[in-house]
């Protein structure tokens, strides 16, 4: 069956983010990998924002009546965690410039595969969704190496092509097919550029952290887009829609990066609101850093 | 022009397309995908200036590199105006540049420039338009003229012949220089074989059908008044100095010194009040000196066109001058007995003259060489031997007096008065006593009112007997030349239409007779005097001797005489030393301990001779003119590589610094 599934794959390109994934892996890999969920349990792990949909049994009353927040006990235990790695294949996620060697989508691909090879040997089933691309097909979660080979099959085959989140209806569309397929538990990471989306978009992302889903983002920027090196008059189109920015680059490097900056404080801050966090990596840069960071983070340690 | 020259140039019209596409272009900056691109804040105005400004050094060079192109398709169809070889048969040819280094290439042309800068100018032109196989050969027409370069293919070896040229003062010798420069290719392979000479033609003309003189800037007549030589003898200063023909500007003259003028002249007004009329030719003028009057030279103001010359240190006179006398002493002898009439004025005139009588004239040059002035008189004729010697000695600077009276009339076969007149010349018989009209020869001063009723049995009718370059300089009250004055090479001719035998006139017993000869001894004592000698004119020294020269330019070269190839065996003295000085002017020699002054003087006609002409229709024919077609290919390919070059550097230096940015950028 996944012979007959993948006759028409480069393989080529298959073993290369094959290997690719299993480098990326192993750095990541730091002694034996404890699958964590925090939630109800024997252990005690902190406390959290009580966010809507919190089972209201776990809710903290002395800290409420101390501190008049409303705090989640959190309990830590070692069970089976679902991870679900929703891809963005919009046609942003194409752009390469000079400075790269990867695409973005290439990067997501990367680190998608890593954490996919991390979590099938540690025992935990994986799947994987897409937002846009063209000949994306999800899978549904399922574990072992095989888990692995479909999800390595998915990630090279999909093309970037489409557009997804101009408004926030879209966006909510999109991501509620995510919502559905991940029970609670489930470690939801989104690999995409967060570019070109609706304003709304870092509380949509972010709602996907509730319902006892853990959601870590991870944006993938080029180099271009992280340090904006660009000098002279220039004219910038956009890859999704039409538009279009005539400019001179060298003076409006400074507006850019506060802008993106602010992006990134936007995602963070509505993130961390729900016990998720943000990962910045670049596709110039290697993947192991990025895959350590959204480890840590599904640690709730932070980036 | 061509219909290939014309559509080569045709495609110059395509400049316009830079400047097209330039303007399409503008405005648009470049574009590039950017997902971010909402981001990022526009700044359109300042964006579109810096497109204006980036792009407009590229659009000049594609617009030179255009032209540049049109121009080198055009090639060599392309006319300019520097000097080119002419190949009228595609073939190698063989070339004789002569270069005229005289003085009067000094002169500056009206547009500032001199002739002698112009002439190296227009050979260096030459030579970039020779090719390989052609042959150079290198003459100057300074004289004497020398080969400065035997006929060579090796055309560094011409070009480093060309730079290494000095200009020099010597007079103009072209005649030879253009014989020597025919025979200098007369021999070689080359199919054509061109003579361009490069000079301002001073008192010659080219006719020559195989000579061509390109240069008629050169040729343009100049303002020219110049100092010949100032000589102190005892008391008196006698300056003598030569205006040009087209010398308009009165001149004055003024001492330069250390002293003022009232310690060195006995009446400094003299020479202040005087204003020289540009009179063409030569005049001397003479002036008293203070005994004691130290070093001092003379200057002529306001400038001209060849300030070379118009300052002169006055230098002293020599110790002794050798006249020779030739005589009948029968004839010329007056009752009272002892030496003739003429020995014993110039004995009277010139104390310190050594005269020496001479029982005929010598057939040979060298036996005239150690004397300053020949007086002749009444010679029944000169055959051709004595003739040509007497010529060259005048002509090398020596100073002769014929006084022509009825034995000259009655000539014999193959016997002349040349060079002192035509054989026309007539003994007239006569019993009046004519007068001398003292206003002729108001150069002889008040001497001049003494010769009246001179004749007694007749006079030489000089009318119609003057050789060319004659001029009469005195004549008799009915008009008839009474003496005729003719410059011949660097000496001097005076002409006299009575003789010294007292039995046909007293004429040798007059002052005015005593004024002649004086004014013969200081001509002869300028031009060929001791220690005065033209330019060009080489100084021998014995072997054995030590010799330095110090000139008007530093030290002078005395070279050794080896006697090589390159000298005649009869002229050659082995170990003998030579020096040759090139600028005028006063040089001083140390010999073994002794000191010695010597003058380089100029020749008059550097300053008098106007430039000669050339026929302009040789002139395109055989050297290719002044305005000949020039290939000029490999300057506009190299311009267009240098071009192409620029564009590339500036494409280089854009990215480079683009690159930069980006680097600093990415930390």
């Amino acid at each position: 069956m996944l012979s007959e599934l993948t006759k028409h794959i480069d393989w080529a390109a298959l073993g290369r983010l094959r290997l690719q994934a299993r480098r990326v892996a192993d750095g990541a890999w730091v002694g034996q990998h404890q699958s964590r969920r925090r939630g109800a349990g024997l252990e005690f792990a902190g406390h959290r924002s009580y966010v809507p949909g919190d089972d209201l049994r776990w809710l903290d009353q002395r800290a409420l009546l101390r501190h008049e927040r409303l705090l989640i006990k959190q309990f830590e235990t070692e069970t089976e965690r679902t991870l679900r790695l929703v891809v963005d294949a919009t046609a942003s996620m194409a752009f390469r410039s000079e400075a790269s060697l990867l695409r973005k989508l290439d990067m997501a691909a990367v680190i998608a595969a890593a954490l996919t090879r991390i979590a099938v040997r540690s025992g935990d089933p994986a799947g994987l969704d897409f937002l846009g691309g063209t000949s994306a097909q999800p899978l549904p979660v399922a574990g072992g190496l095989q888990a692995f080979e479909r999800t390595l099959i998915e990630l090279t085959r999909v093309e970037p092509g489409g557009q997804v989140g101009t408004t926030r209806a879209d966006l909510e569309r999109a991501l509620g097919k995510v919502t559905q397929r991940a029970p609670r538990g489930t470690l939801i990471v989104v690999l995409s550029d967060l570019l070109e989306l609706d304003d709304s978009a870092p509380e949509v992302f972010a709602a996907l952290g509730t319902g006892g889903r853990q959601i870590v983002l991870v944006q993938v920027l080029d180099p271009l887009e992280a340090l904006f090196a660009l000098d002279g008059p220039v004219r910038l189109k956009a890859s999704e829609g039409s538009l279009e920015i005539e400019t001179n680059a060298s003076l409006a490097r400074a507006g850019y990066l506060e802008a993106l900056g602010a992006l990134q404080l936007r995602f963070r801050e509505a993130l961390r609101a729900h016990g998720g966090e943000l990962v910045v990596c670049r596709t110039d840069e290697d993947a192991v850093p990025a895959v350590r960071a959204v480890l840590r983070a599904a640690e709730g340690r932070g980036p | 022009m061509s219909f290939i020259a014309a559509a080569a140039l045709a495609v110059g019209v395509l400049v316009l397309a830079p400047l097209v596409a330039h303007l399409l272009r503008r405005g648009r900056t470049p574009e590039r995908i950017f997902p971010p691109a909402g981001l990022v804040s526009r700044i359109e105005a300042h964006s579109k200036e810096r497109a204006r400004l980036e792009d407009r050094s590229l659009l000049s060079l594609r617009m030179a590199m255009v032209v540049v192109l049109a121009l080198l398709g055009a090639t060599p169809l392309v006319r300019c105006s520097r000097l080119s070889v002419d190949r009228p048969h595609g073939a190698s040819v063989a070339l004789a540049l002569i270069i005229d280094d005289s003085h009067s290439m000094r002169a500056l042309e009206p547009g500032g420039k001199a002739r002698w800068d112009s002439a190296r100018e227009g050979a260096r032109q030459l030579l970039r338009s020779v090719r390989d196989g052609d042959a150079v050969a290198v003459v100057l027409a300074g004289k004497p003229a020398r080969l400065a370069l035997s006929a060579t293919t090796d055309l560094s070896a011409a070009k480093s012949a060309i730079e290494e040229l000095r200009q020099t003062d010597r007079s103009s010798d072209l005649d030879n220089a253009i014989k020597l420069g025919r025979s200098a290719i007369k021999n070689l392979e080359q199919p054509d074989k061109k003579l361009i000479v490069l000079s301002d033609l001073a008192g010659a003309s080219v006719s020559d059908v195989d000579v061509v003189a390109p240069l008629e800037n050169v040729r343009q007549p100049v303002d020219d008044c110049g100092l010949l030589w100032a000589r102190r003898h005892n008391d008196r200063l006698n300056v003598t100095l030569a205006c040009s023909r087209s010398a308009t500007v009165p001149r004055s003259l003024r001492v330069v010194s250390k002293e003022p003028p009232e310690s060195i002249l006995s009446e400094p007004d003299a020479m202040t009040r005087l204003s020289l009329a540009p009179r063409p030719g030569s005049q001397t003028l003479s002036f008293g000196l203070r005994s004691g009057a130290g070093e001092f030279a003379l200057e002529l103001t306001p400038a001209d066109a060849n300030v070379s010359n118009d300052r002169v240190q006055a230098s002293r006179a020599g110790a002794q001058l050798d006249v020779a006398v030739i005589t009948d002493a029968a004839h010329a002898s007056v009752v009272t007995g002892g030496a003739t009439v003429i020995e014993q004025a110039i004995a009277a005139v010139r104390p310190e003259v050594v005269v020496r009588p001479l029982s005929m004239l010598p057939d040979e040059t060298r036996e005239l060489q150690s004397y300053a002035a020949l007086v002749l008189n009444d010679p029944p004729g000169l055959g051709p031997e004595s003739r040509g010697a007497l010529s060259e000695w005048i002509e090398r600077g020596g100073v002769a007096l014929g006084l022509l009276g009825p034995a000259s009339s009655g000539l014999q076969l193959s016997s002349t008065l040349e060079p002192f007149a035509e054989r026309g010349a007539r003994w007239e018989s006569t019993e009046l006593a004519l007068d001398v009209d003292p206003s002729s020869l108001p150069w002889l001063g008040p001497e001049a009112g003494s010769l009246r009723a001179l004749t007694r049995g007749g006079r030489m009718r000089l009318d119609g007997a003057g050789l060319p370059g004659s001029v009469a300089v005195a004549s008799w009250k009915d008009g008839v030349p009474f003496i005729l004055r003719r410059t011949l090479g660097s000496g001097l001719v005076l002409t006299a239409g009575l003789p010294a035998a007292v039995e046909h006139s007293d004429f040798a017993l007059r002052p005015g007779f005593l004024a002649l000869l004086d004014q013969l001894l200081g001509e002869a004592e300028q031009r060929r005097g001791p220690g005065a000698t033209p330019v060009g004119e080489s100084w021998t020294f014995p072997a054995a001797k030590t010799v330095s020269i110090e000139g008007p330019a530093g030290p002078l070269a005395v070279l050794t005489e080896g006697c090589d190839a390159g000298h005649a065996p009869a002229d050659c003295t082995p170990g003998q030393q030579l020096a040759t000085p090139e600028l005028a002017g006063p040089y001083v020699i140390t010999s073994d301990g002794t000191s010695q002054a010597r003058v380089a003087r100029l020749d008059e006609h550097e300053i008098i001779d106007p430039p000669g002409t050339a026929l302009s229709a040789q002139q395109a024919s055989v050297a290719g003119g002044d305005s000949g077609a020039v290939d000029a290919s490999p300057e506009l390919a190299l311009a267009l590589l240098v071009l192409f070059a620029g564009e590339l550097g500036l494409r280089l230096g854009s990215e480079a610094r683009r690159r930069r940015r980006t680097a600093r950028a990415l930390g």
